[in-house]
C-alpha cells in the first residue's frame, strides 16, 4: 500500500479509530496485523520472510541476552547477522553477483553464462533487515534490554509507517514506546497532520513534478542538449530529496499522531557545508546506522589516517551497494567515500586559506554549499543512470557545453514549474535554518491553520497525482 | 470535552479557510486566464474571426505556421491545434469557436489527431467551466479528477496549460513553432527500422464526422491534410496505407491531401513527427501547389 493511494486514505482513518479505542496487547496485536495487511497489500507472499527474520532474531536475541558465555553470544550474533545478510544477499544481490562474475570470466576470454533467477525484490527488505540486525548487535553490546514479548518485537520489525522505506528505527528508541498506551492528543494530531501534509507536498508536488523532467532525461539522454541534461540532473537531486524526505516525513507524522517519536531523517541536506555535514543531514537513520555498525567497528578514525580513509571508503562503498545491486550504486558510494577522504585532506588547507585571506564566513559557507551541492549532484548521475555508459554519456555531454541555449530545452513549462517548486522549497528551508521546516510552526501555533491551507493549496495547484511509487521502495 | 470541541472547531475553521482561499484563488486565476492570448482562451473572448482555421495535434502546431500562411494568402489565419489533442477534444473546441466567433472560410484539419486519446483533458480541465463539451468529456472520462476540481477549484489550474496561459498573457501564441533541427546522430541511431501509427479511434472518427457536419452546416470548406513525416520515419511506417484507407473511408468525399512525403530534407524536421520553422515555410509552397491554400 502506498501512502499516496486511495487505499491508504481508507486504511488510515479506520486504523486510527481502532488504535485509539484499544489498549495494551490488543492494541499492539492490532498494530501488527494492520502492518502485515499494509505490507501484504503489495505481495502477501513476502510476509513469511518478515516473519522468518522476526522469529530468528527474536530467539537469537534471547540467547544472546540470557547466556554469559562469550563464545555462545558471539555465535548467536554471527548466526543472526548471517541469516539477515543471507536473506538480503539472496533477494537483492544474487543476480548481480552472478552477472558480474560471468562478465569477469567472459573478460578473461572464457565463454560462460550462469543464467539468472527471476527473483522479486521484496519491498523494504533493506530496511527491516538493518533494523533487526541493529537489535541483535545492540543486545550483544549490552546496550539494550532483551525484548521478551514476541508480539512487541514483531511490531517493532513490521510497524507499517516505517516498514517499507524507513526511517530505520532502533529498538532502543522504539520498543520502550510500545509499552506506553498513548492516548489521543490534539497537539500531537495537529503536529502530525502538518508533518504529513508537508511530506505530501515534498512528494506529490516537488518530487513527482520534477520526476517528469528528470526521468525523461535519464531514460533517453541522447535526445537532449547539454543544458537539458544539466537541468535533468539538478532536478533529480531535488526529486530524490523530495521523494525520500517526503516519505520519511509522512512516516514520522503518522508516528507522531499515534504517539511515537521516530526522530528526524532529513535536515536540509543541501545546506550542508561539508560532506560529513551532508551525511549528518541526509538519511540520518541510515548514515548513523552505517557509522555505528560498520564504520566504528572497522576502527573508525582510531587507527591513523590511512586506516581512517580505508574505513570511510569501505563504509561508503557498502552504503552504495545497500541502495541497489548495480555498479552505478557502488560508484556513487565510492564517490562519496572519496569526497569524505578529500575533505579530510583539503579541509585544513581551505580553512587556513579562508583565515589568511579574511574571507567572510557567510561567503565561504555559500561557496561550500554550492560546491557540496554540485559534487553531490554529480554523484547522483551515477545513482540514477540506468547504466554506466549512460552516466558517462550524460557527464561528457554536460561538460561539452555543446548546446546551452534555453531554446534547446524540451518541456519548458515543466522546467518552469520545477524551478518554481525548487525555489519554493529552498525558501522554506532557508527561513527555517534552526529547525526542519514543518517544525517551524511550533514557535507560532497560530500559524498552523495557515500552514495547512498553504500546503493544501500547493498540493492542489502543483501536485502530480497517479499513484507514483516512492523511489526508496526499490531499495 | 471543552478542549475537544475547541479543537474540532479549529479543524472546521481551517477547512473553511481553505475553502474560501481556494475559491478566491481559483477566481483570480480564471480572471487572469480570460485575459490570456493563448489559443483556447481566445476562443471564449471572441472576435478571432479568422478566414482560415487550422486544427490538429502537435503536428498541426508545428506544420502550419499561421503568421506565414496569413502573409501568403492575405487572409486572417488562426491555428487551434495543440499537442496531443484528440479529434474528440478538437471538435468540442471547434464547436465553442463557432459559438463565439464568426465561421471561417476554410478549415484545415491535420488528420493524425484521429489516433490520439483524450489524455489532454487533464491539461485543458481549466476550460471545463467555460465549455459544456469539454466539461462533459472531462466528467465522463476522468471522474476522479472532475471530483477533485469540485473539492478544490484551484486543482482545475494544476496543468501545463495554466503556465502557458500565464506565459501568453501579453503575447500571441500563434508564433509557437519548433526551430530545432533533428540531430543526424538521432536519425542514424534512434529512428526505428519498423514502426506503426496507432489506428484511428472509433470515437475520433465519429467526432471527425461531426466536425465535417458542422462545416457543412456553416458553409465552411474543410480540407483534411496529412502533414509531413521525416522521410526515414515514414519509410518505417508499416501500416500507413491501411491507416489512410480507414480515414478515406470515414470522410466520404471530403478531400484528403497526403503531404506526408512533401518534405525530403531532414533539416526541415525537429524530430521524426514534427517539422520545424523551415519545414513549415516549405510546406506552404506544397500546400499552394496542391490547391489547399
Amino acid at each position: 500500500m502506498l501512502f499516496n493511494s486511495l487505499e491508504f486514505l481508507v486504511f488510515f482513518p479506520i486504523f486510527l479509530l481502532v488504535y485509539f479505542t484499544t489498549k495494551g496487547n490488543v492494541r499492539t496485536a492490532f498494530c501488527l496485523v494492520s502492518s502485515y495487511l499494509f505490507y501484504g497489500w503489495w505481495d502477501w507472499r513476502f510476509l513469511g520472510l518478515i516473519l522468518l527474520l522476526t522469529t530468528i532474531n527474536f530467539y537469537l536475541g534471547i540467547i544472546i541476552s540470557k547466556t554469559d558465555s562469550d563464545a555462545q553470544r558471539k555465535r548467536s550474533l554471527f548466526v543472526s547477522c548471517f541469516c539477515s545478510l543471507a536473506i538480503l544477499g539472496f533477494f537483492k544481490y544474487f543476480n548481480f553477483f552472478l552477472d558480474s562474475l560471468a562478465e569477469g570470466i567472459n573478460k578473461l576470454g572464457i565463454e560462460w553464462n550462469f543464467g539468472t533467477l527471476s527473483i522479486i525484490l521484496p519491498v523494504g527488505i533493506s530496511f527491516y533487515t538493518f533494523q533487526t540486525m541493529s537489535y541483535t548487535i545492540d543486545l550483544y553490546r549490552r546496550k539494550i534490554e532483551v525484548e521478551n514479548s514476541f508480539l512487541k518485537f514483531a511490531t517493532f520489525v513490521a510497524f507499517f509507517p516505517q516498514l517499507v522505506a524507513g526511517p530505520i528505527v532502533r529498538a532502543s528508541t522504539f520498543i520502550p514506546q510500545l509499552y506506553h498506551d498513548h492516548k489521543f492528543d490534539w497537539k500531537r494530531f495537529g503536529d502530525g497532520m502538518c508533518i504529513i501534509l508537508w511530506g505530501f507536498v515534498m512528494k506529490s508536488a516537488v518530487a513527482d513534478s520534477l520526476a517528469l523532467v528528470a526521468d525523461s532525461r535519464f531514460a533517453q539522454p541522447y535526445l537532449y542538449s547539454s543544458l537539458s541534461l544539466l537541468i535533468g540532473v539538478i532536478f533529480y537531486s531535488f526529486q530524490i530529496y523530495g521523494d525520500f524526505c517526503g516519505y520519511s516525513l509522512i512516516a514520522i507524522g503518522i508516528g507522531r499522531i499515534l504517539g511515537y517519536d521516530f526522530g528526524i531523517n532529513f535536515n536540509r541536506p543541501y545546506f550542508a557545508i561539508s560532506f560529513s555535514d551532508f551525511w549528518q543531514r541526509w538519511h540520518i537513520s541510515l548514515s548513523s546506522w552505517l557509522r555505528d555498525y560498520l564504520y566504528i567497528p572497522l576502527g573508525g578514525n582510531r587507527h591513523g589516517r590511512i586506516r581512517t580513509h580505508i574505513n570511510l571508503l569501505t563504509t561508503m562503498l557498502l552504503g552504495g551497494l545497500w541502495h541497489g545491486a548495480n555498479w552505478t550504486f557502488v560508484i556513487w558510494g565510492g564517490l562519496h567515500g572519496m569526497y569524505l577522504i578529500l575533505q579530510r585532506i583539503i579541509g585544513p588547507f581551505y580553512n587556513s586559506a579562508i583565515n589568511i585571506l579574511k574571507i567572510p564566513k557567510a561567503l565561504s559557507h555559500l561557496f561550500l554549499i554550492f560546491t557540496i551541492f554540485t559534487l553531490t549532484s554529480f554523484a547522483w548521475i551515477f545513482f540514477r543512470a540506468t547504466s554506466l555508459s549512460d552516466a558517462i554519456y550524460i557527464i561528457t555531454e554536460i561538460i561539452s557545453f555543446e548546446d546551452m541555449r534555453f531554446s534547446s530545452v524540451n518541456n519548458k513549462f515543466q522546467v518552469g514549474k520545477g524551478l518554481i517548486l525548487i525555489t519554493m522549497l529552498f525558501l522554506c528551508e532557508a527561513i527555517s535554518f534552526s529547525k526542519p521546516f514543518p517544525h517551524i510552526k511550533d514557535h507560532c501555533p497560530w500559524l498552523k491553520p495557515f500552514f495547512i491551507v498553504v500546503c493544501l493549496l500547493t498540493l492542489s495547484l502543483f501536485g502530480t497525482f497517479g499513484n507514483n511509487a516512492f523511489i526508496y521502495f526499490q531499495f | 470535552m471543552q478542549k475537544a470541541i475547541r479543537n474540532i472547531l479549529i479543524c472546521i475553521a481551517t477547512l473553511f479557510l481553505f475553502f474560501i482561499t481556494d475559491r478566491a484563488v481559483a477566481h483570480i486565476f480564471q480572471e487572469i486566464t480570460t485575459q490570456s492570448k493563448i489559443r483556447f482562451s481566445r476562443i471564449y473572448k471572441g472576435n478571432i474571426d479568422a478566414k482560415i482555421l487550422i486544427i490538429g495535434n502537435s503536428r498541426g502546431v508545428h506544420s502550419f505556421y499561421a503568421p506565414d500562411i496569413q502573409k501568403v494568402t492575405n487572409q486572417k489565419t488562426f491555428n487551434l491545434s495543440y499537442n496531443g489533442m484528440s479529434t474528440q477534444i478538437a471538435t468540442e473546441f471547434f464547436k465553442d469557436y463557432l459559438e463565439n466567433n464568426s465561421a471561417p472560410r476554410l478549415l484545415i484539419i491535420e488528420t493524425t489527431f484521429l489516433r490520439d486519446n483524450n489524455n489532454l483533458l487533464k491539461n485543458v480541465k481549466m476550460y471545463s467551466k467555460r465549455s459544456k463539451g469539454i466539461g462533459f468529456l472531462f466528467k465522463e472520462e476522468q471522474p476522479k479528477s472532475y471530483l477533485a476540481t469540485k473539492l478544490s477549484n484551484t486543482y482545475a489550474y494544476n496543468s501545463e496549460m495554466f503556465f502557458r496561459n500565464l506565459y501568453y498573457l501579453n503575447k500571441t501564441d500563434q508564433t509557437w513553432i519548433s526551430r530545432k533541427v533533428i540531430k543526424p546522430d538521432f536519425i542514424n541511431n534512434a529512428v526505428p527500422k519498423s514502426a506503426n501509427i496507432n489506428l484511428p479511434r472509433e470515437e475520433n472518427i465519429e467526432a471527425l464526422k461531426e466536425m465535417l457536419r458542422l462545416c457543412n452546416k456553416h458553409g465552411i470548406e474543410a480540407k483534411l491534410v496529412i502533414a509531413p513525416y521525416l522521410p526515414e520515419y515514414l519509410a518505417s511506417l508499416q501500416n500507413f496505407t491501411e491507416w489512410k484507407s480507414i480515414v478515406a473511408e470515414a470522410i466520404d468525399d471530403t478531400p484528403l491531401y497526403d503531404l506526408s512525403d512533401a518534405l525530403k530534407d531532414s533539416n526541415h524536421f525537429s524530430d521524426t513527427l514534427h517539422t520545424n520553422y523551415n519545414g513549415a515555410t516549405e510546406l506552404i509552397d506544397a500546400m499552394k501547389a496542391n490547391g489547399i491554400l
